[in-house]
């Protein structure tokens, strides 16, 4: 892709507030940016995560705080189409080359020059397939000619959890197990733990762990320090920079032979090269290495942290003997969490990868004027390994041994490939540029080609050629035109559905290039943009309920058996003979293709009185051919399995973003933000028509969460003296209810309540509102900045974090939400049935109280403090000190102490406080 | 010269891109096209379909989730709380499924899924070069035989289904409603009159349970036996269903449909004898008389993988792995893995009271309103009078298991769960249960001699349910005699002295306790009882108090504990389980009614 007209309004000095960095392709398109520089600010092992707020449009959402795993989500503009799941969200370009997210989360943003958030038709149109769901483009640091320069920064942080829930002490589960136990027999008074019991656990005398302080520490660390060699002469450039991250967990475990904690180590290497051979030739060398390491307890982190939130203190302490030689475990609580992460040895992923870039441009002008030919190859390839060091620990209760495991030393085990991936990318390109008077005109044309390689059945290989290009026309800088088109092949699809066309018209009108505004000294820039175009979208998550067989979409032309997964048959007489079974997978489907998305897109950008920015856009998205699995064919087809391009959806909103500088003597000050709204709503997805019209899910927004609606709790006079429920009150259809259990509202008033009555109880996982705002002040050498990110319209469910939620249930412990539950013990004085907030505790399980409904569903806005930063710079160095994500205005996690990002109980987000130095010669 | 390089460039490209968005051939595994061009991928498919289509009603994954049928027709109890049968029996069928059903106690989908493939296999099987056309004649004809099995299963569940003749594809119109009963009748002894003249009176020896022309003649024996009895063959319809009546009845009550069902299993029979397939009576005591190898007959008839008895049997001996049926059925100490599913299914004693005494005669068991609890000592004295098939089918509380004699974990003292519902130090608890789980005892029906194998093959058809069949028929069409020439057959053969009453009334009664004990846990009762139309279906069959034994043990009596350490024993209700007339039919998924083209069964 050429660059002349690319007008970036960039670094605006540190501000992460995202606010105005806007950066338009060639004028007519709707792209934001953030500087590398602002990104680097964030301290997380994830780049993905620095994401979070510095750019407009883009929605990332937190999945767990474990190194390696984080599970974010990244989505452009909400989400405009239900036919992609978590893992296909914005593809991601380096260097006008496609990777992959693990890469892209390795980056260290001290590699990186700008990462630009593409997500308009007008944008996009190069992109074809890989587009519809927008781009992140990244472009990395190249060296600029002149004196050589050398960067550098240290940096050290301590990084604790944002918020962690953790489970009431023995006492109080006590007590709440003597009312649940009570519950379940006949709700006549049946302690399990005496006073006395309760007492001794108050006071410390009988068993009350914390297991969340026994498994975790309380302070985690990151370290990272990079510099960067930059310069040369106009005939070779260079900048080569060396970063190293480090980063140690929150759990107990000791780094030594015999375990580790969770930690993770990345070194990474670039060296972008410039050079300009015999007049006509550029030459770029641009050649990008990382090595990671991530290590971790050999066991399981998501299962500790279930086990965390399941395990009672009261069930054993960490050792079962004084001289602590016996872990502690019984047959319901294998586990011991301490022993999990202390007592099983250790396990390490070590991650390889290389990406080189190869660029070749021939200046042909004199050929004929502003003639040129690109030439570019991308080759990339990631290793990842495994090898762990593992024991076991021998667990005991009461001084004997509880199970069949046993103590074993620690031996060397399990080194093995978790998985490796190339991609070969090459691009040739044709363009020509050239002006004649106020006329200016560009062109140019693309071949590329794409082949990825990596494991497994369906996701071998994809191979995929897109002929593009664009003819622009712009005349005296005032009225820009553009026509951009992509011709993409995909090898996902059958002949006859491979090649599809992806145009995009796209205009822009620079009102302050205009005589009437030329030299106001109101308007500094004023510009109106408006773009309307295709883009497509080939990777699917329509195939998932293939299980195993998840073919992304792929190759659903052809009629696929698979040996069986539901067993063998045998014939015979006596032992039997073998027969394998062959299964087909789905019904074939020649004419499926790529989802398509229309997307239009009117803007307007603005710089005003020397220093306000302001942004506006408005945007719509109807995406329609999004491959779906045909619920509506009757049974007797025969096949669950039918997928055809039968989707729609659409998706509109805006995004605005201001941005304010002005200075006054010593001091300068900024002070933006932005805020993006998209609501979607799926037109059609094949849903079968629910029995009720207010049940269906087509109609709303995309994930919109259905359920029952909860009408408070029964009460002790709706059930007679055999507990049957009074006449008149619709009969729930979830097992025998008793007083105390959620009642439903029965909205179709037919007597019962089930499934039929669920309807819509809260808004969808995905926000409709995400924003952030911030500023920053200086003075002399000091600055001081803040930003803050949320988000709004957007709901959770409790049962998401399930383990923490149901009390007792299956052995878990109880927390703090089951201290409102309803219960009513006349006899010893125990009345809470005014104020429940949540069913009556049992400890069996309950198909009445725990499913989806009003009762567990709550708004999970939240606004957070991402980044609070004092610095001070003198001579060539900076100094500085930053607090960031400590604070959540939530009143979700006010109320319920779970963090609105990640509800699930996992691993949990990290905020830090940090301190560093940078340093400039 | 560098525009020539550049055309030339241009134009490799655009001839070698085809090539480069060719599906790589690494891709997925096997396409049609590849299953049907070897006759071992073939037959792979066929084998497909043997293991998807007969594993129709027996529990684990592919219907109603867990525990068995007959916990919803008072044969076992209605298992854990998480089982479907549990759920069932609190709340009736629902439209929308339980427990991995999508609707009622069935999976209405899969129906259509395995047909499909049937259909598919069917379609292609003449694309495969290294099969002769015998073999692919024979082929298909397995195929066929296996849609007229899921037909028959889905005509006795549901009524009228939508007719399928070949595998459709989405385009094609998909309006087709429900087929009437005639219709099913006439398609299903359709495909059996088609396929019965191409399959093989029976298989070499290692292809046995394969379709035979005996099981072909069994499908359409069975689908005209439910045809004939009073649900479907009847002036009006258990509920009325409008317009649609004749999806659930044949609208008269016509004596002819017990003709044919006659006609049909003499075919049966008749193939038996060609086929070597016999009911299994080695005692010698000739024909009207008790055999005196009444256990070992009955436990080889029920349990030894291909026995002579069997017409056709479910063969996928899978310990473990995909939901295998062992799961749910062995509940003895060697089955390990998933001890909960069979932990809540002990015998009713609704079902206890249809076994015999070994003598012929009636036995006095307690009953729910006793003033007195039994003594202990009865206890024992009560098992050991009963015939030899309750001593096969189950593990009595506190005694061995007759059925694998020497076996300790088939004994009482390595039953490490106890199998009963027995307590000690609970005076003062009769007349209530102590334990609402276990009863009696526990199944022990398709474990002959098996030691420490898990699996077994579930019978579908065996020769017993043939004469039994021939019982009901003859009776009803008013020949008692050739009605219990027949029922004695089975009478005699597991130990006990001819029946020789001949009211009709009296005689179906003592029938259909027959059937009740001969084909206990074989997926027969749940059906069986709702076409009869039973006027106490709700008393204690389907619906109604379910009730268990109850046993209070001697003080310091080690777990688990023996039976001479009973002191007390009575009855009590454990449970009541739902019932509703529309459970006559199973309901169609919601959701597929909610598609508009076919109608609900009355009721839902």
């Amino acid at each position: 892709m050429n660059t002349i007209y690319r007008h970036i309004i960039l670094s605006l000095g540190a501000l992460l507030a995202g606010g105005s960095m806007l950066a338009q392709d060639h004028g007519t398109a709707a792209i934001s940016a953030a500087s590398g520089e602002d990104l680097a600010k964030i301290a997380d092992v994830s780049l993905v995560n620095t994401f979070a707020g510095a750019l407009s449009g883009l929605y990332v959402m937190q999945g767990s705080g474990e190194f390696g795993s984080n599970g974010a989500s990244y989505r452009i503009r909400g989400i405009g189409s239900y036919g992609m799941g978590s893992a296909s969200c914005a593809k991601i370009f380096v260097d006008g080359f496609e990777v992959n997210r693990d890469y892209m989360d390795s980056i260290s943003p001290s590699e990186i020059e700008t990462v630009e958030i593409l997500k308009d038709a007008a944008a996009l149109v190069l992109y074809g397939e890989k587009g519809a769901n927008g781009v992140i483009r990244i472009t990395t640091r190249r060296g600029k000619a002149g004196s050589a320069s050398v960067r550098g920064r240290v940096r050290y942080g301590a990084q604790m959890p944002q918020s962690l829930n953790t489970p009431l002490g023995s006492a109080d589960y006590a007590t709440l197990y003597n009312h649940a136990w009570s519950n379940d027999n006949g709700m006549a008074w049946q302690p399990v733990y005496s006073p006395e019991q309760i007492e001794a656990y108050r006071t410390g005398r009988d068993v009350d762990v914390d297991w969340y302080g026994e498994a975790m520490r309380k302070v985690g660390h990151i370290y990272d320090a990079d510099v960067t060699l930059s310069g040369g002469s106009e005939a070779a450039r260079y900048n080569v920079s060396l970063d190293y991250m480090g980063s140690k967990g929150l759990l107990s475990a000791k780094d030594t032979d015999k375990s580790r904690n969770l930690g993770y180590n990345k070194f990474n290497v670039r060296a972008n090269l410039d050079f300009k051979v015999l007049k006509i030739f550029e030459v770029r060398l641009d050649i990008g290495g990382r090595i990671e390491f991530l290590h971790r307890p050999a066991y399981s982190i998501s299962k500790l942290f279930g086990n965390l939130a399941r395990y009672p203190s009261n069930i054993y302490d960490v050792y079962d003997d004084g001289a602590r030689e016996h872990y502690s475990g019984t047959a319901v609580y294998p586990d011991n969490p301490y022993a999990s992460v202390n007592a099983l040895g250790w396990h390490m992923t070590k991650g390889r990868s290389l990406q080189t870039n190869i660029q070749v441009k021939e200046r042909l002008d004199m050929v004929t004027p502003g003639l040129y030919l690109e030439e570019a190859v991308s080759l990339y390839s990631r290793t990842l390994s495994t090898y762990s060091k593992t024991r076991n620990y021998a667990r005991y209760y009461g001084g004997t041994a509880t199970t069949t495991d046993q103590t074993t030393t620690i031996t060397a085990s399990g080194y093995g490939s978790a998985g490796m991936d190339d991609w070969k990318q090459g691009r040739l390109t044709a363009g020509w540029e050239r002006s004649f008077g106020g006329h200016n005109l560009s062109a140019a044309v693309n071949w590329n080609i794409s082949a990825y390689k990596g494991d497994g059945n369906f996701s071998f290989k994809y191979n995929t050629l897109n002929l593009n290009g664009f003819l622009r026309y712009d005349y005296n800088h005032r009225y820009i035109t553009e026509l951009g088109f992509s011709e993409f092949g995909n090898d996902a699809y059958a002949k006859g559905h491979r090649w599809a066309a992806y145009p995009a018209l796209s205009a822009a009108w620079v009102l302050s290039n205009e005589n009437f505004l030329k030299g106001s000294s109101a308007v500094q820039d004023l510009r109106l943009r408006a773009s309307a175009g295709l883009s497509g979208f080939s990777d699917s998550d329509a195939t998932s309920v293939l299980s195993g067989y998840n073919s992304a979409g792929r190759f659903l032309f052809k009629d696929y058996y698979t040996n069986s997964y539901i067993g063998t048959f045998y014939t015979g007489a006596t032992n039997g003979t073998w027969q394998s079974t062959l299964v087909p997978m789905f019904s074939p489907n020649a004419g499926v293709h790529a989802e398509k998305s229309l997307k239009f897109n009117v803007g307007l950008d603005a710089d005003l009185f020397g220093g306000l920015h302001v942004s506006a856009d408005f945007f719509m998205d109807r995406r329609y051919d999004i491959l779906t699995l045909d619920n509506s064919l009757m049974g007797y087809y025969g096949k669950q399995y039918a997928f055809s391009n039968i989707g729609r959806m659409s998706n509109r909103g805006f995004e605005l973003q201001i941005l304010y500088k002005g200075h006054s003597g010593d001091w300068t000050w900024q002070a933006g933000g932005n805020v993006c709204f998209a609501r979607n709503r799926v037109d059609y997805m094949a849903e079968v028509a629910p029995a009720n019209d207010f049940s269906a899910a087509t109609g709303r927004p995309y994930g919109t969460i259905i359920g029952l609606v909860a009408d408070g709790f029964y009460g002790i006079h709706d059930l007679d003296d055999d507990g049957n429920l009074v006449e008149g009150l619709p009969a729930p259809s979830f097992g025998a209810v008793q007083p105390g259990d959620v009642k439903y509202l029965d909205l179709d008033r037919n007597g019962v309540v089930d499934q039929n009555d669920v309807t819509k109880i809260g808004r969808s996982r995905i926000p409709e509102w995400t924003f952030a705002f911030g500023g920053k002040l200086s003075y002399k050498g000091f600055d001081l900045e803040v930003l803050f990110s949320g988000m709004a319209g957007v709901s959770v469910s409790l049962l998401d974090n399930w383990d923490q939620t149901v009390a007792f249930v299956d052995n878990r412990t109880v927390y703090e939400i089951a201290r409102g539950a309803w219960v009513y013990y006349p006899t010893e004085g125990i009345d809470n049935r005014a104020a429940a907030t949540y069913p009556r505790l049992t400890t069996r399980s309950n198909e009445n109280n725990y499913r989806q409904s009003s009762l567990w569903v709550k708004d999970a806005s939240f606004i957070k403090l991402r980044n609070l930063e004092i610095g001070y710079s003198f001579s060539r160095f900076r100094i500085f000190a930053n607090g960031q994500n400590f604070l959540t205005i939530s009143p979700f996690k006010w109320k319920y102490n779970l963090d609105p990002e990640s509800v699930g109980g996992l691993y949990p987000l990290l905020a830090s406080v940090n301190a560093g130095v940078c340093v400039n010669f | 010269m560098k525009k020539i390089a550049i055309i030339f460039i241009a134009a490799a490209i655009a001839s070698s891109c085809s090539l480069f968005l060719e599906k790589p051939d690494t891709t997925g595994t096997v396409d049609q096209e590849a299953v049907f061009s070897s006759a071992k991928n073939a037959q792979s498919a066929l084998m497909t379909c043997y293991l998807a289509v007969l594993r129709h009603g027996w529990p684990g994954g592919m219907g109603i989730g867990h525990s068995t049928l007959g916990a919803l027709s008072g044969e076992v109890c209605r298992g854990c709380n998480w089982h479907g049968s549990y759920k069932i029996s609190q709340h009736g069928l629902t439209v929308t499924g339980d427990d991995g059903s999508d609707a009622g106690a069935d999976h209405y989908g899969n129906n259509w899924r395995f047909i499909r493939a049937c259909y598919l296999f069917m379609e292609n099987v003449d694309n495969v070069a290294d099969l002769t056309a015998e073999e692919k004649a024979v082929m298909k004809a397995e195929a066929q035989a296996l849609v007229a099995y899921r037909y028959m299963g889905m005509f006795y569940r549901y009524g009228g289904v939508p007719i399928v003749r070949c595998s459709f594809n989405a385009s094609d119109d998909l309006t087709a409603g429900r087929a009437t009963l005639e219709e099913m009748v006439a398609f299903i002894t359709g495909l059996c009159d088609d396929a019965v003249k191409v399959l093989p009176v029976k298989w070499d020896a290692a292809n046995v349970g394969r379709m035979t022309k005996g099981a072909v003649l069994a499908i359409k024996a069975r689908t005209l036996q439910f045809a004939a009895r009073p649900l479907f063959n009847s002036d009006k319809p258990y509920l009325d269903n409008g317009a649609h009546n004749d999806l659930i009845c044949f609208g008269k009550a016509d004596p002819e449909r017990w003709k044919a069902a006659i006609d049909a299993n003499e075919e049966v029979l008749k193939w038996a004898v060609d086929a070597g397939v016999e009911l299994i009576n080695t005692g010698g005591a000739g024909i009207g008389k008790p055999n005196p190898n009444a256990f070992d007959d009955y436990g080889r008839a029920t349990s030894t993988p291909s026995n002579p008895e069997i017409i056709l049997a479910y063969k996928m001996n899978n310990n473990s792995g995909y939901e295998p049926i062992v799961n749910y059925l062995n509940c003895s100490p060697y089955q390990n893995h998933y001890r909960y599913d069979t932990d809540c299914s002990g015998i009713l004693t609704n079902h206890l009271e249809q076994y015999w005494a070994s003598d012929g005669s009636e036995i006095d068991w307690p009953t729910v309103g006793e003033k007195m609890p039994r003594p202990g000592s009865e206890w024992m004295a009560k098992v050991a009078s009963l015939e030899p098939r309750a001593r096969a089918d189950i593990k009595f509380g506190g005694h061995d298991s007759e059925n694998n004699p020497g076996d300790y974990y088939w004994m009482n003292s390595g039953w490490n769960r106890g199998g009963y519902a027995a307590v000690t130090m609970k005076n003062g608890s009769f007349p209530d249960p102590v334990n609402d789980e276990r009863g009696c005892g526990e199944r022990t029906k398709f474990y002959y001699h098996a030691g420490n194998r898990l699996w077994f093959e579930p019978p579908l058809f065996r020769l017993a349910e043939t004469y039994l069949n021939l019982a009901e028929a003859y009776n009803e069409y008013g020949n008692p005699q050739k009605a219990l020439e027949n029922l004695n057959m089975v009478h005699n053969r597991a130990g006990l002295p001819s029946i020789t009453e001949t009211g009709k009334e009296k005689l179906r009664a003592l029938i259909q306790r027959e059937m009740a004990v001969e084909l206990f846990q074989e997926v027969h009762r749940y059906f069986d009882v709702k076409h009869w139309k039973r006027a106490d279906i709700a008393d204690g069959i389907c619906g109604g108090p379910m009730r268990m034994l109850q046993f209070l043990v001697m003080e310091g009596s080690t777990w688990p504990y023996p039976a001479k350490n009973v002191q007390q024993w009575w009855d009590a209700v454990v449970y009541n389980a739902y019932w509703s007339d529309s459970m006559y039919l199973e309901p169609f998924p919601q959701d597929e009614i909610n598609k508009g083209s076919i109608t609900q069964n009355p009721g839902y």
